[in-house]
């Protein structure tokens, strides 16, 4: 039977709690820590595209499936470490971050720039030349994300590839939200004057 | 309003500005041909930010990550330690009188070692017992009221240990009353409750303490007669969704259901409410 009552002692206070429980990802990874692999087999499911996402714009995209595999991986290796009461969010990006930051590192970013750029062509889609401008317009993107300082490059990604809110964020880089939210705005801002959008 | 400056808009497109201000720098872009293009243009960037347009194609599947994430060997913690040391830790685990037997797993496995011998028959010393206040420590065919206060108690612990609790009453119903994990609610189902810690403290001794001390489980609806209390003490985590979808909750069936954990099963009685 699912409803009960607690009864604190100290505080007198009365709780019934309820048989519908919904599988949040905080849930899941309570699981997951406890060794079962159908929670862990269920993030998996919910967020790979979205970690792959970000690894591509963080680190490469030629890396991209290599570093989300190694961010599940250390994931799943991580469960002793999860606690209750811990956003599950913040703790997935930051493992995915801490990977991106050392493959980012180890390569060249004018390489990794022009890199992008070298790919562009190869099979050619229906529309080769709508193609090719938006494989130039990403690979400039790509570009830009690459010259902004990691603080801030790993927040605007966090917050348009992952869509964390400001205490996410926070969290997941391991500053206060307003912290996180000033390094979206000042690296959204670098990117806007790099890109040179026309207004 | 107007026009605000280009700060406030990239504040706006990074959803920053909520509530009244996001509703009036909206109102006022509706009819503001400059403010409309420069939102347009940082949409345009966070979009494309967002993008999965041109990634290549990728050659994961959801199974293939899960396979390789639970199978893949975990890195070493630190750093090997030098020899002096080695000799040093070898001498005082055999003064120690340990007799941990230690193994190269299988391959595929972590490589990690596999204690045998004492560490590993905590069996024999492990025992959780369920309190109900009144009367206290419950034995067989105590005579228990429907309003007591019931706990758990566990005893023999040792800091190696990497052990798990369920505890609950089922009564006359059939049905299971949860006293170990104590707090169950909307958005969280908890697990076994943790008898040691892998992590680096550990109470030197869960001798006769009491778990969730600052908080007891009573319940509401408990129907009078014959009941039985269930203690599950596991290494890995006992689920309590396990328990719930079991056909019937008795001892044989909790037991076939861990056969890797140490069961028991207490027979009370449940009498009227006393009243407190």
């Amino acid at each position: 039977m699912w409803g009960l009552l607690v009864v604190s002692p100290e505080r007198s206070t009365l709780r019934l709690v309820s048989p519908e429980l919904p599988r949040t990802n905080e849930w899941l990874m309570s699981e997951a820590s406890r060794g079962d692999r159908g929670a862990f087999h269920e993030l998996v499911t919910r967020h790979l595209v979205t970690v792959r996402r970000f690894c591509a714009r963080a680190a490469e995209p030629q890396a991209a499936d290599e570093l989300t595999q190694d961010t599940f991986t250390r994931l799943w290796q991580s469960r002793s470490r999860w606690r209750v009461g811990t956003p599950f969010l913040p703790f997935l990006f930051t493992i995915a971050t801490n990977l991106c930051r050392n493959h980012h590192r180890s390569l060249g970013r004018r390489r990794r720039a022009m890199d992008v750029l070298a790919d562009t062509p190869g099979a050619a889609p229906p529309s080769p030349a709508v193609a090719l401008e938006r494989k130039v317009e990403v690979a400039r993107v790509q570009a830009a994300l690459a010259q902004l300082p990691d603080p801030q490059r790993e927040a605007v990604l966090l917050r348009f590839t992952a869509d964390l809110d400001s205490d996410e964020l926070g969290e997941a880089l391991e500053c206060n939200a307003s912290t996180a939210r000033s390094r979206v705005f000042f690296g959204l801002k670098r990117l806007r004057a790099l890109l040179g959008v026309a207004s | 309003m107007s026009c605000p400056d280009v700060d406030t808009l990239t504040q706006y497109a990074a959803g920053f500005v909520v509530d009244e201000e996001a509703v009036k720098l909206r109102a006022h872009a509706l009819s503001c041909l400059a403010c409309q293009a420069e939102l347009a243009a940082l949409g345009q960037l966070t979009r494309e930010l967002a993008s999965d347009d041109l990634l290549p194609a990728s050659a994961l599947t959801v199974d293939a990550v899960v396979a390789s994430a639970v199978t893949a060997r975990e890195p070493l913690a630190q750093r090997p330690l030098p020899s002096w040391a080695m000799a040093l830790a070898a001498a005082v685990v055999v003064l120690a009188g340990a007799t941990l037997v230690v193994s190269q797993r299988e391959a595929g496995d972590r490589g990690t070692f596999t204690p045998r011998g004492t560490a590993a028959r905590w069996r024999e010393r492990v025992s959780a017992r369920v309190v109900a206040t009144p009367p206290g420590l419950v034995e067989p065919g105590t005579h228990v009221a429907a309003d007591a206060r019931f706990s758990v108690l566990a005893f023999g612990v040792s800091p190696s240990d990497a052990l798990h609790l369920l505890a609950f009453l089922v009564d006359s119903k059939g049905e299971a009353h949860w006293i170990t994990p104590q707090w169950l609610d909307e958005t969280h189902v908890p697990g076994a409750e943790r008898l040691s810690h892998d992590g680096g403290v550990f109470t030197p001794s869960m001798e006769g303490a009491v778990l969730g001390s600052d908080s007891s489980v009573v319940f509401d609806d408990l129907p009078l007669g014959p009941a039985v209390l269930l203690t599950v003490v596991r290494e890995g985590s006992p689920s309590v969704l396990a328990v719930e979808r079991l056909p019937s909750r008795t001892e044989a069936a909790v037991k076939a259901s861990f056969p890797d954990a140490h069961v028991r099963a207490v027979d009370i009685v449940i009498d009227a409410a006393a009243g407190r």
